[in-house]
């Protein structure tokens, strides 16, 4: 680069240029420990999760109509422990391998753990997954009787997501971008653990905590 | 005439960018949104400084890079990528801001002292390939807009471009230091 672009720098100007320095990387990097939640969540998923609030907390009410058309609340399931994840049904994404995962997970536990486990698998497409459609895919993974597939009841969708600390976001095509964490509720109705499946783990992601609570 | 018309054409360089197919393009894969398009506007960015008559105060380069840099990085965090993806307007910030920066470090980035430019120069393409590792062996999705295979993609395609970026000053440097003292 050529040196004629410089300029002859004198005290003042470079005390003026060192104030506006501080001040950028003062605003800047507040603005950036802002958006991050303190530099601990890069990701859409881990700021909704880290703005619910720390574990364990007490899991928000919510009401949801279950596969058979039933408005039951969070609360009626204490006493046992809740794996509540998010889905929906023409997701042809993570949600398949999850719910695959989960059934698996569940299929191979002894029956005295399965009587202290429901699995909640919450719909966040309520137009599409009606209380039939949620049926048959009920029928599909096994038909549990521990396994709940529901949809929120109400319009509370978006407060159930926030105070979880789940992300969604439908998009235009018809997708749903949705955070696969799963969150382990535990019969006091606190949410003890959070579950993130990790790629090519098969059920490992959850199978080894999650029996441990059991 | 025609330094005018170059201008203009430089300066519509992000409406191009905004265009919906080429932005459809771009979006399309998470490569092309976060490697390819990031480069393309800085490059861009850094040739409109050029035609430009400003005459940039060495006083302000401190300032100016520290700006195009918390840009950069802050474009880097895969929350924002996701807020491109939802709303349109944080997708034209987010053209705008980079080709933004990409002026500013060509204005400000040669007036800055000959270490500070190569310890930053080292330091910004080690944390490229940071990045990209990060990116290619994380096993759990950072951008919702995206797969898993196009993370680790974009992950390898970052690491590449810090490379061949560390060697570029590499050997910048070495051609620098091989250089007589005083033409330094």
């Amino acid at each position: 680069m050529p040196s004629d672009r410089r300029t002859a720098v004198g005290p003042a100007r470079r005390g003026l240029g060192a104030l506006i320095c501080l001040l950028i990387l003062g605003g800047g990097g507040g603005l950036l420990y802002q958006w991050t939640f303190g530099f601990s969540a890069f990701t859409s998923y881990s700021y909704a999760l880290g703005k619910a609030g720390p574990l364990p907390r007490a899991a928000p009410e919510i009401s949801f109509v279950d596969q058979f058309g039933d408005e039951r609340r969070l609360a009626s399931l204490r006493g046992r422990h809740v794996v509540l994840h998010v889905f929906y049904g023409t997701c042809l994404n993570i949600c398949p391998i999850i719910v695959e995962e989960l059934r698996q997970l569940y299929s191979d536990l002894p029956a005295e753990q399965r009587s202290k486990l429901v699995i909640l698998s919450l719909s966040v497409d309520p137009v599409r997954d009606t209380a039939e459609r949620l049926l048959d895919l009920w029928r599909e993974v096994g038909a549990f009787e521990g396994w709940i597939m529901a949809q929120p009841a109400d319009d509370s969708m978006d407060r159930v997501m926030r105070e979880f600390g789940i992300w969604v976001f439908a998009k235009t095509d018809g997708t749903i971008n949705h955070s696969a964490d799963a969150f382990l509720i535990d019969p006091d109705g606190r949410i003890v653990r959070v579950f993130s499946p990790q790629a090519n783990t098969n059920t490992e992601w959850i199978r080894g905590d999650l029996e441990k609570y059991l | 005439m025609k330094n005018i018309f170059r201008r203009l054409i430089v300066c519509l360089l992000p409406v191009f960018f905004l265009l919906p197919p080429v932005d459809a393009a771009f979006s399309a894969t998470m490569p092309a949104k976060t490697v390819a398009q990031p480069l393309l506007l800085l490059l861009f960015g850094w040739m409109l400084s050029s035609t430009l008559p400003l005459h940039p105060r060495a006083s302000s380069a401190p300032s100016a890079v520290i700006m195009a840099t918390l840009l950069i990085l802050f474009w880097m965090i895969p929350r924002s990528i996701d807020l491109t993806q939802i709303y349109p307007s944080a997708n034209a910030l987010y053209v705008l801001s980079l080709f933004a920066a990409g002026s500013l470090l060509s204005l400000y980035f040669p007036l800055l002292p000959g270490v500070a430019r190569t310890v930053y120069a080292l330091h910004s393409s080690s944390m490229i390939v940071a990045l990209g590792l990060l990116y290619a062996f994380q096993s759990t999705l950072l951008c919702s807009a995206y797969t898993l295979e196009d993370q680790h993609g974009s992950g390898w395609m970052l690491v590449s471009v810090g490379v061949f970026a560390y060697l570029l000053v590499l050997a910048s440097m070495t051609r620098w230091l091989a250089q007589p003292a005083e033409s330094r």
